[in-house]
């Protein structure tokens, strides 16, 4: 394997290549280069989308942390997706139905506390099928529907507001500003990289990830190692899913597909070296593609586009760290 | 079949950790021919033929067949050229049966046929050489020794024009050893060329025409098998160290001792485990090991060692029957408690369970302590100083702590695994296989810290195919076969008789 310094290397050659991949791309779409480079202009320089950026990370980047022990331990849950989207119903009912009119402070806390509790609780139901041999890819993706549906009846039932399939908004004293959620992903990501390098868990974890054998034989529990790592991805796309709605979706309407931040966090956790603190920078490049085409809607590029552009990254990255990780 | 030759000319090789391999190798191999490449660990005999196959590019050099260069780095190539390696590590597709892993390698030859031609294929080869297998059986439930059967029906399938076979005595018994002796003497006879390379020098002796014997990197002899002698070949191999070779084999090791009465540091008590191919492999078995006490456990390969192996270390449940570590009855404990009770393991496999790969030397020196020390923070300072320890006691020659602890070459982990072990002072160390593959000088090592640690009052159950290493370090060896115990033996030892329990 080579050196994180090396991976790291390959990993920024990989990203550079990718965004001018992504640039020459972008210049074939009706905006053109003089549009798609004011676009980025604004995006960097403007206060307003650099905090939208920041905001829009919040999904994304939870979502990533959370699954950097995961698939260090070779669990592949692709459940974020659902975890977020149960995170958002939970910080959305927490601070717009149920807990309205306290101090904002401790309607936020409760809000991040209940909503990492009920992606953990999610996420331990894929952990817990996959005691009993079911495998977590599956449970995963069918959970992330049940919560799907589960947004839906709650738009269109108990929660809905007037004549729309719309939800009451998080009231303004409720909402988190960039600084915070920025704040909040760094201290996450910061936990997790503790928790990986200097716990006997993360020991636990890398060790049943790299060699299963090795690590029963000398007494790591399998089953220890799948629990903790459900919660622990659970719990952070849960409080991904409190950031999405308390940061900038403020309420729901019904979903016709899930909306993709734990999916993008899957993405992402890969090609950051199943890295806490890489995996928080890559989501702000991610989010940052995103802000700068939706400035570009108004040439009559699709939103859709950014999906195209960040695959352009994750194809590029990926490529430069699999042909570092070859070796004769 | 026509004149076969495959010649390696100025071959260099330097791995990314710095060790230079290969320095300046010539060898030529001739069809009709068995060639002993003979060295110790690390001497750059497996470098050498995977280079030969193309599974590893040479940083010089280049490999000529009849003539004809080869382009380096393609194993394919390689293989259509008629050359195909035996690893000493079996790599077949776990998932895949015998015959889909022959079908497989036909493809890969250029050679696809359907799957009943390949089963039909496989059974001729299996019946023409002697080589029983059942090709419908998945390569998960073979053991090491049919692995490398499947590895050379493999190499015959394909036709192969040279075999190169590394250390293929490693999991097998000195039976099987001579039956495969006498089919690689065939191979040649079918005008083939074939190489055998090994660390032991009564197998080259017996089984080549000439012996090649390959010293730090370098060829430093070839020489035809009449006149080697046992002596001379000594010489080649160890150069300057023969002197330290000679002055460990001259204390003998002492097994006999007084044993300490008192309790049992391992018992086992009718126990029944189901088989690795389903069946039940370990039929209500019976033994203990005392305290400053070395039990051997001998057998042919296949007869229920490894599920008891397993159950004993506890990571296969057995059907009924009772397991006690230090009188702490770990039936249905898991692997943890077991350890703490004082266990100390020595799989057979060395990459995958005795270590991690592809994490640091430091990492796998605290296997088995960071999980069960039952402390939430790790302190990898402390990890430091134990894994300098290690490497101190047990003289591993390892580039950094931080190196991939699967660099270091077979002898070196190995030492590195039973210093790991030992200095965690368990109160029963359970070993399987411990010195397979590795040379004289590192063999001779680790039978003797086994004995020490006996010595200084842990009990020590030893499991291997090697019934010299038993008959050397064993104050009692139980012969296994079909599941059950054929006979206990106590010193002084007759090596005849036990053998013949072994296939009872």
């Amino acid at each position: 394997m080579p050196s994180f310094g090396k991976q790291l290397l390959g990993l920024a050659a990989g990203v550079s290549m990718g965004l001018v991949a992504a640039l020459l791309l972008a210049m074939l779409t009706p905006a053109g280069s003089h549009g798609v480079f004011h676009a980025i202009s604004l995006v960097v320089s403007k206060p307003r989308l650099l905090e939208q950026t920041v905001l829009l990370s919040a999904p994304i980047a939870a979502s990533a942390i959370g699954l950097v022990p995961a698939y260090r331990a070779r669990f592949i849950t692709i459940g974020s997706e659902g975890q977020v989207l149960l995170g958002a119903v939970v910080a959305l009912g927490v601070t717009a139905y149920y807990w309205k009119g306290y101090d904002p402070l401790l309607v936020i806390s409760v809000a991040l506390v209940l909503a990492a509790v009920a992606g953990a609780v999610l996420g331990v139901v894929v952990g817990l099928l996959r005691l009993v041999g079911v495998n977590e890819v599956l449970s995963s993706l069918m959970l992330n529907y049940v919560v799907m549906y589960l947004v839906n009846y709650l738009v269109s039932g108990p929660w809905r507001e007037g004549a729309f399939t719309l939800t009451r908004s998080v009231p303004n004293e409720y909402r988190l500003g960039p600084a915070t959620i920025l704040a909040i992903l760094v201290g996450m990501a910061l936990v997790y990289e503790l928790l990986l390098r200097r716990t006997s868990l993360g020991y636990a974890i890398e060790a049943y990830g790299s060699a299963p054998r090795a690590a029963v034989t000398y007494g790591v529990s399998w089953r220890m190692v799948v629990l903790f790592v459900s919660i622990l991805s659970g719990m952070a796309a849960g409080v991904g899913g409190a950031m999405m709605m308390l940061g900038f979706q403020y309420s729901f309407t019904a979903l016709s597909a899930p909306p993709g931040y734990g999916y993008m966090g899957i993405l992402v956790s890969w090609i950051s070296l199943l890295d806490p603190l890489i995996s928080v920078g890559m989501s702000l490049l991610f989010a940052g593609i995103g802000v700068t085409v939706r400035l570009l809607q108004a040439s009559g590029v699709s939103f859709g586009f950014t999906l195209a552009l960040q695959a352009v990254i994750v194809l590029a990255t990926t490529t430069t760290t699999m042909l570092l990780a070859r070796k004769r | 079949m026509t004149r076969f030759i495959v010649e390696a000319r100025g071959i260099w090789k330097t791995y990314p950790g710095g060790i230079t391999a290969n320095r300046d190798v010539s060898v030529v191999f001739r069809s009709g021919e068995v060639a002993a490449l003979l060295g110790e660990n690390g001497a750059g005999k497996t470098t050498l033929v995977s280079i030969i196959a193309g599974l590893v590019k040479p940083d010089k050099g280049y490999v000529v067949v009849n003539g004809r260069r080869l382009p380096p780095g393609k194993p394919r190539d390689a293989l259509r050229a008629g050359i195909v390696l035996v690893p000493q590590h079996p790599r077949l597709v776990d998932t895949y049966t015998v015959a889909e892993n022959i079908g497989l390698a036909l493809y890969a030859a250029g050679k696809p046929r359907g799957m009943k031609e390949v089963y039909s294929l496989v059974e001729e080869i299996a019946r023409n050489y002697g080589l029983d297998i059942d090709p419908g059986t998945e390569i998960y439930r073979l053991s090491m020794g049919e692995k490398q059967r499947v590895e050379i029906i493999k190499a015959l399938a394909v036709d192969a024009k040279l075999i190169m076979l590394d250390e293929p005595s490693t999991h097998l018994t000195p039976h099987e050893v001579k039956s495969l002796i006498a089919l690689t003497r065939r191979l040649a006879e079918e005008g083939r060329a074939v190489v055998y390379i090994t660390h032991r020098i009564h197998e080259a002796l017996n089984a080549s025409d000439r012996i090649i014997v390959m010293r730090n990197g370098r060829v430093v002899a070839s020489l035809p098998r009449d006149k080697a002698s046992e002596d001379k070949l000594l010489e080649y191999i160890f150069g300057e160290r023969l002197r330290e070779v000679e002055s460990t084999s001259t204390v003998p090791i002492q097994a006999t001792r007084a044993v300490n009465g008192q309790g049992k540091a391992l018992s086992v008590e009718d126990l029944w485990v189901k088989g690795l191919r389903g069946g039940i492999a370990v039929r209500g078995v019976s033994f203990s090991v005392g305290y400053g006490e070395v039990v051997g456990i001998a057998g042919v390969a296949g007869n229920g060692q490894r599920e008891l192996f397993e159950a004993i270390i506890g990571i296969r449940r057995p059907l009924r029957g009772r397991i006690l570590i230090t009188g702490i009855d770990v039936t249905w404990a898991s692997p943890r408690r077991r350890l703490l009770a004082g266990l100390g393991i020595v799989p057979e496999e060395r990459i995958g369970w005795g270590i991690v790969p592809r994490k640091s030397l430091v990492f796998n020196a605290i296997l088995g302590k960071a999980v069960v020390d039952g402390k939430l923070l790790l302190d990898w300072g402390y990890a430091r100083k134990y894994t300098e320890e290690i490497i101190k006691y047990m003289q591993v020659d390892a580039a950094s702590l931080d190196a991939d602890t699967d660099t270091l070459s077979g002898g070196n982990m190995q030492r590195f695994i039973i210093g790991r072990e030992l200095l965690k002072n368990p109160r029963i160390l359970v070993a399987m296989n411990p010195t397979s593959g590795l040379d004289l000088v590192a063999a001779r090592r680790v039978r003797r810290e086994l004995v020490g640690l006996a010595r200084r009052g842990a009990g020590v159950l030893v499991f291997s195919e090697d019934l010299d290493e038993l008959v050397e370090i064993s104050d009692r060896i139980l012969v296994m076969s079909r599941g059950v115990f054929r006979g206990e033996y106590s010193r002084p030892f007759n090596a005849a008789t036990i053998a013949k329990a072994m296939t009872s």
